[in-house]
């Protein structure tokens, strides 16, 4: 949890430096640098592409652009598990040398072609990362840090332990064939422009993927792994999803590094390696594209500058990279969001005439999950629900009923349990015992994402937003979980997936204008006032088009103006056939929106019925009312 | 003395050791949760710094003081010098880059170990050093039936005794109780009137300074020293505190003398070679098993 | 749009310019006037004190070349790239060395870091004389034309131990100990090999084969271990550091059969390591030490390198990279030209009379230095290795 909060304050700031030069420049700022970064782009690949003709760049030179090559990808694989996700992997290189191994066992032993052990490699890796991940993903930051310490450290010993006579031990593996596209690629010239090759169809993808579900999937987990999983994203999947692919796209690298070496040994796969990675990774920015690219190219470059300096060579490299943490934290080149727009035109691409605007198209939002509930009808129903902490009990033996199409307020002293309640509601929490029946089916224990896709979102006490996303993609969250495309519809555009993505964006569009933060769409959550925030979070939980709605002290924070639109907002939703759970002290909202109060203390109902009961009750006017309305 | 009694014995010799520079380690953890990969160098600079004091003025301190006031005067050096190069760490990696958060403190954490580590064999040289036997005690005791050296006794004395010291300061004085509070939650420390600057400096000071006795007590106890000895001490340090229970000041204890044991029982009676591989899945299966650390708490995240 | 794209071609078109021009400035090289050789080897890393002595080895070695009139009436000239005894270092030092035209190349140190860089020279056309690499296969496994070396092979070693430990000290329960590096798993898998018909034979056995881990201190749980097998003769053949620590820890755990190091393992650093006390009768399996040869090139070479550096290099391989440097330098001689083919076919066929620091220097046709006798070296009462009688 520490990395995430780390990540997310680290996020917001840099989030914040970037609203600044925004507001200052009244959007010039960001234009100018998205305007910048298409130039350097175009100056990157034209200098990737011409690099090796120039007079002066010998073979020396050319294989250093290999390896610069090798560690963009290594850099855009581990970019995936922390930069994207936020997984702190210090073990990448294990995942490296199980494709570099695959490759040259295969090759030497049944003289499997190169190429076709590319995809081999790739899968071995991924496959490998699956097995050995799946046990520990629900590891929380540092925890995972040492298992996959420990994980590329086991891979290395076991290469050197030579098991079976396999991997040839400390000597490794010689021999390797090199691989053939038509013609044999051997020179320094050819592996050059065959890694580059391939690191560009990998960008292609991994651009694709950032722009998708998947990729939003990522970032929500690594901004909010509890906020994500409440609103509907299963984060075992995306996390382990992450390693898979980070895994398989360092498989790939370790095929062709063991085609280019012709001979392997552990000792190319070392835990100071791994470290060097995830100096790529953060040099460059996290989860940022380029900057990987610029990351891997420091990395490489910076020892072969200080090749003339000879002993000292390590001491200045160690200089340097601590030089460009103090100055340059955020990275050489932090992520840029994308805009709606952007978002919109790369899906409609193919009809350049008559580009449609986000928004212009009212796509209908699919309804089959709403299923039609009668008013007055048992939504939520809580039997027997208990819930102690090392013997403090929070919540003991609850039995409530919340009643669809109405507003039900839950009310009671700090400590109550009433928070408690709410995370037992959507799963954050396992009861003891009890069962907790949605729409007559027992939810209780079920992990939070699932119960978000049966239809409750919910909202956080204290504000859990994603900062360092747009406003609208912090909305997209919610329609996480209405999505159906996967890897392959993200990454090949297929029609369903566009018209899907399509379809998310307008809803989410809406509920942002539903909110009131229509013009806010592009700015970063993170510029928000505080009470925005608060908007911002009932449309991310309203685009989960929910049958219930929790909202954790949605009034805490505001002013009364704001208060009053909120109750407007509440009871419109109301009568859009909404049904509405809340925990509330503004005894004032509570009384203009609520059809129902339930007066909890100590983890049980004392008292409950309409507000102006409440007030007669002198049960309730002892535990709580009384020293509040004074 | 059976073997398995003898063999727990190597182990908690190693354990002393990581569990030492575990200390120090988890202290720094605890406030900054940083993973300071440089702690590891520190303890090499220690163990340099000592060899330079005791053998490189060929003798003078042993000389002046005797064997044992040598040793100790040394120590008092070697511990000033590393605390004072542990503040300015703090002061040039740690403190400018502390607001960009936790990942980018591991880069400079990393850039400043490779730095350390290189600066060492720059100045004292790529061979290994080896203490002078003038310099290192070798009386020899037979305790329980177990022939062992004074040198030994003193270093497992020393170590326990600092782990206590510790484990005092933290847990029972006032200060120790900001540094838990500094640890638990900066902000609010800072809210409730602690001095989390002094806090910082003071973890900085220690820690590091515990790391470089360390260093100097290893270096008189195997003799010889490498510029890049630390590395493997602090990447062990770093697992033992996540074994024992992050920020937790005995469970870095238990975790560093555990690991000696597993690693001791483990080369003694299955094999030298796979060790390490052992170490690390003991490791993991502990995690999966218990997800915070064998001491750390299970602690419910605020929602 | 396309406004944005042509100023971002004109900054590509200027970045280019700006380029080339540095790159005219930078390669408007001056004619040779002396041989570039190239020494690769581990100047920082893991190996970075033998990498270091390796360079003060051979600049000894081409001072006294150039002394005494160069190469070809030219000087030579020693350019130094580093491998950091990393594979991928290695494979672009080699790829540096190529592209700087030297003349050939000492290197490098370590088996599985010097096979990659052979394959860069081979491919190049390049001589390489390897100092520090003794695994097999680099010359059995392939055939390599450019590549050479002045260091004995694993086998040999292993082999010289296996006879040694059997017929002359008698044992019948022997330990063998490596550190899973490349050299050191290579000459133990090897002695392994050497014993095994004696083991067939009845007449002795293996009671312990096991790996430590390098760059640790503490071994004492391994020595219990050992100690347990009750061995006759325990022979290690990795790096002096550790095997320093680990005989005084085997001494201190009462373990007392005589121990056998590697031709890595023992050095004036091992006595300092583990004492003069625990470090007196060690042995070792060793060519001839630099300090046993009485030639006068020896004699000026170890001259010459206390004058500059007050200690002889504390191990055996930097001696054969200066090895290598001769070898290279009477190559050239030989053939009369710097061209490759000519310099391979000297090194295979035309060494006769070719003098190194540890005496003749002849290849085989694979590449493997000709007659390396091995002998076994023992630790003097004053810490001094002579050879036992």
């Amino acid at each position: 949890m520490d990395i995430t909060k780390s990540l997310l304050d680290r996020i917001a700031k840099a989030g914040q430096d970037h609203e600044h030069k925004r507001e200052a420049g009244n959007d010039a700022g960001t234009l100018r640098r998205a305007r910048n970064r298409k130039r350097l782009l175009v100056v990157a690949i034209v200098a990737i592409a011409i690099a090796p003709f120039f007079p002066f760049v010998d073979d020396y030179w050319i294989d250093i652009g290999f390896y610069f090559g090798i560690y963009t990808l290594l850099g855009l694989s581990l970019n995936i598990v922390l930069g994207e996700v936020g997984l702190f992997d210090l073990g990448h290189m294990g995942f490296y040398a199980i494709g570099a191994y695959t490759t040259a066992i295969l090759n030497t032993a049944l003289h499997i072609p190169i190429m076709v052990l590319l995809p081999i490699s790739a899968v071995a890796a991924g496959l490998f990362a699956w097995i050995v991940t799946a046990p520990v993903i629900h590891l929380k930051g540092d925890y995972l840090c040492i298992v996959t310490i420990g994980i590329g450290e086991i891979v290395r010993l076991t290469m050197i332990n030579n098991p079976f006579g396999l991997t040839g031990g400390p000597n490794g593996i010689n021999g390797i064939d090199s691989p053939m596209i038509f013609v044999p690629i051997i020179s320094s010239r050819q592996f050059y422009y065959f890694v580059w090759a391939l690191i560009a169809i990998v960008i292609f993808g991994l651009v694709r993927l950032q722009r998708s579900r998947i990729g939003r999937a990522w970032n929500y987990i690594r901004e909010d792994e509890t906020a994500a999983e409440a609103l509907g994203v299963d984060v075992r999947h995306y996390k382990l999803a992450a390693f898979v692919l980070g895994a398989a796209i360092a498989g790939l690298a370790g095929n062709i590094y063991a085609s280019k070496q012709m001979s392997i040994s552990p000792e190319s796969f070392t835990f100071m390696e791994s470290s060097l990675l995830f100096c790529i990774v953060l040099l460059g920015g996290l989860g940022s594209i380029p900057g990987t690219v610029l990351g891997a190219l420091a990395i490489t470059i910076f020892p072969e500058i200080f090749r003339a300096l000879a002993q000292y060579r390590l001491m200045f490299f160690g200089l340097a990279l601590l030089i460009m943490m103090v100055f340059k934290p955020a990275g050489l080149m932090p992520r840029l969001r994308e805009s709606g727009e952007e978002l919109r035109s790369t899906l409609s691409k193919r009809r350049r005439g008559k580009k449609a605007t986000l928004g212009d198209e009212r796509h209908e939002v699919p309804q089959e999950h709403q299923a039609p509930s009668l008013l007055g009808d048992a939504l939520l129903e809580l039997k027997n629900v208990r819930l102690s902490f090392g013997g403090v009990t929070a919540v003991a033996g609850f039995d409530a009923t919340v009643e669809a199409g109405k507003i039900t307020a839950l009310i009671g002293p700090n400590g109550a349990g009433k928070t408690t309640l709410f995370n037992l509601i959507t799963g954050i929490y396992k009861p003891e015992t009890g069962t907790i029946l949605f729409k007559g089916k027992n939810i209780a224990g079920l992990p939070p994402h699932v119960i978000a896709a049966q239809g409750i979102a919910r909202t956080f006490q204290n504000i859990r937003i994603f900062p360092s996303l747009t406003c609208l993609e912090n909305v997209l969250c919610g329609q996480h979980c209405r999505g159906r495309a996967e890897f392959t519809g993200s990454l090949f555009h297929v029609p369903s997936q566009c018209e899907e993505e399509k379809t998310m964006l307008d809803f989410s569009l809406r509920c942002l204008e539903r909110v009131g933060l229509g013009d806010s769409m592009d700015n970063l959550a993170a510029s928000l006032p505080y009470g925005k925030r608060r908007s911002l979070e009932i449309a991310r939980a309203l685009a989960l088009c929910p049958d219930l709605l929790v909202l954790d002290e949605p009034s805490s924070g505001l002013n009364d103006v704001e208060t009053e639109e909120l109750a407007g907002l509440l009871l419109s939703l109301l009568h859009e056939g909404l049904s509405i759970l809340l925990i509330e002290h503004d005894m004032h909202l509570v009384d203009m929106v609520s059809d129902h109060v339930i007066v909890m203390q100590s983890g049980r109902i004392i008292a409950e019925g309409t507000m102006r009961d409440m007030r007669k009750n002198p049960l309730v006017i002892e535990a709580y009312l009384g020293t509040e309305e004074d | 003395m059976t073997i398995l009694q003898e063999q727990i014995i190597n182990g908690l010799t190693i354990g002393s050791f990581y569990a030492l520079v575990a200390l120090g380690y988890s202290m720094v953890y605890g406030v900054m949760k940083l993973i300071n990969f440089a702690h590891g160098d520190l303890f090499s600079l220690g163990a340099f710094l000592g060899y330079t004091v005791l053998t490189g003025t060929s003798g003078v301190v042993t000389r002046m003081f005797g064997l044992w006031g040598g040793i100790a005067c040394t120590a008092l050096v070697v511990g000033l010098s590393v605390a004072i190069a542990g503040i300015l760490m703090e002061r040039i990696a740690y403190r400018p880059v502390y607001p960009s958060g936790r990942l980018s403190l591991v880069v400079s954490a990393l850039g400043m170990s490779i730095f350390i580590q290189n600066a060492i064999m720059a100045i004292w040289g790529a061979r290994p050093q080896a203490f002078a036997a003038a310099v290192v005690p070798s009386t020899r005791l037979t305790v329980l039936g177990i022939p062992v050296t004074v040198l030994q006794i003193i270093i497992l004395a020393v170590s326990f005794l600092l782990m206590a010291a510790i484990w005092f300061i933290v847990e029972k004085t006032a200060f120790g109780a900001s540094i838990r509070a500094a640890a638990l939650d900066r902000e609010t420390a800072t809210l409730v009137g602690i001095d989390v600057r002094k806090v910082i400096f003071f973890v900085f000071a220690l820690g590091p300074g515990l790391g470089g006795i360390a260093g100097l007590m290893n270096g008189l106890y195997y003799r010889s020293i490498t510029f890049n000895m630390g590395w493997n001490y602090g990447l062990k340090a770093f697992t033992a505190t996540i074994l024992g229970g992050i920020g937790n000041i005995p469970g870095a204890m238990l975790g560093g003398l555990l690991l000696g044991i597993f690693e001791s029982l483990l080369a003694g009676y299955v094999s030298g070679a796979w060790k390490d591989v052992f170490v690390f899945l003991i490791l993991i299966l502990t995690l999966i098993f218990r997800p915070t650390g064998i001491l750390g708490e299970k602690t419910a995240e605020k929602v | 749009m396309a406004k944005h794209r042509n100023s971002g071609w004109w900054i590509a078109l200027a970045a280019c310019c700006v380029v080339s021009v540095c790159a005219l400035l930078v390669g408007a090289s001056t004619p040779a006037t002396t041989i570039k050789i190239a020494l690769q080897a581990p100047i920082t890393g893991d190996y970075a004190y033998e990498g270091q002595m390796a360079k003060q080895s051979v600049e000894v070695a081409a001072e006294l070349i150039n002394k005494a009139g160069g190469v070809l009436g030219k000087k030579i000239e020693i350019v130094v790239i580093d491998d950091a005894s990393n594979p991928k270092d290695s494979a672009l030092a080699a790829q540096k060395a190529v592209s700087q035209k030297v003349v050939a190349v000492i290197g490098s140190y370590g088996s599985s870091v010097t096979e990659p860089a052979a394959d860069i020279y081979e491919r190049n056309k390049l001589v390489s004389v390897g100092y520090g690499c003794t695994a097999v296969r680099l010359t059995m496994d392939k055939e390599r034309k450019y590549f050479f070396r002045t260091c004995g092979r694993d086998d040999a070693q292993g082999l010289f131990f296996g006879k040694y430990a059997v017929e002359t000290m008698g044992a019948k329960r022997i330990a063998i100990m490596h550190d899973n590096s490349t050299f050191a798993k290579g000459v133990a898998d090897e002695a392994k090999k050497a014993l095994e018909p004696y083991i067939a034979a009845g007449k002795t056995q293996i009671v312990y084969f096991d790996a430590i881990t390098p760059k640790e201190k503490d071994f004492s749980a391994v020595v219990t271990k050992l100690r347990e097998t009750k061995p006759d003769v325990w022979y290690f053949t990795g790096y002096y550091p550790e095997a320093g620590l680990l005989i005084r820890q085997a001494r201190d755990a009462g373990l007392s059969c005589p121990f056998v190091g590697g031709n890595a393992a023992i050095n004036n650093d091992f006595v300092k390591i583990a004492g003069l006390d625990v470090a007196k009768g060690a042995m070792m399996t060793q060519e001839p030490l630099v300090t046993d040869v009485t030639t006068d090139i020896a004699k000026q070479f170890k001259s010459l390198y206390m004058e500059k550096y007050k200690e002889l290099p504390s191990s055996p391989w930097p001696v054969y990279a200066a090895d290598a440097l001769y070898a290279i330098a009477g190559a050239i001689t030989k053939a009369g030209k710097t061209d490759s083919a000519a310099i391979a076919d000297a090194l295979r066929t035309k060494m006769a009379g070719v003098q190194g620091v540890t005496g003749p220097i002849l290849f085989t046709e694979r590449g493997d230095r000709k007659d390396v006798p091995y002998k076994m070296y023992v630790v003097d009462s004053q810490g001094a290795l002579k050879v036992k009688q």
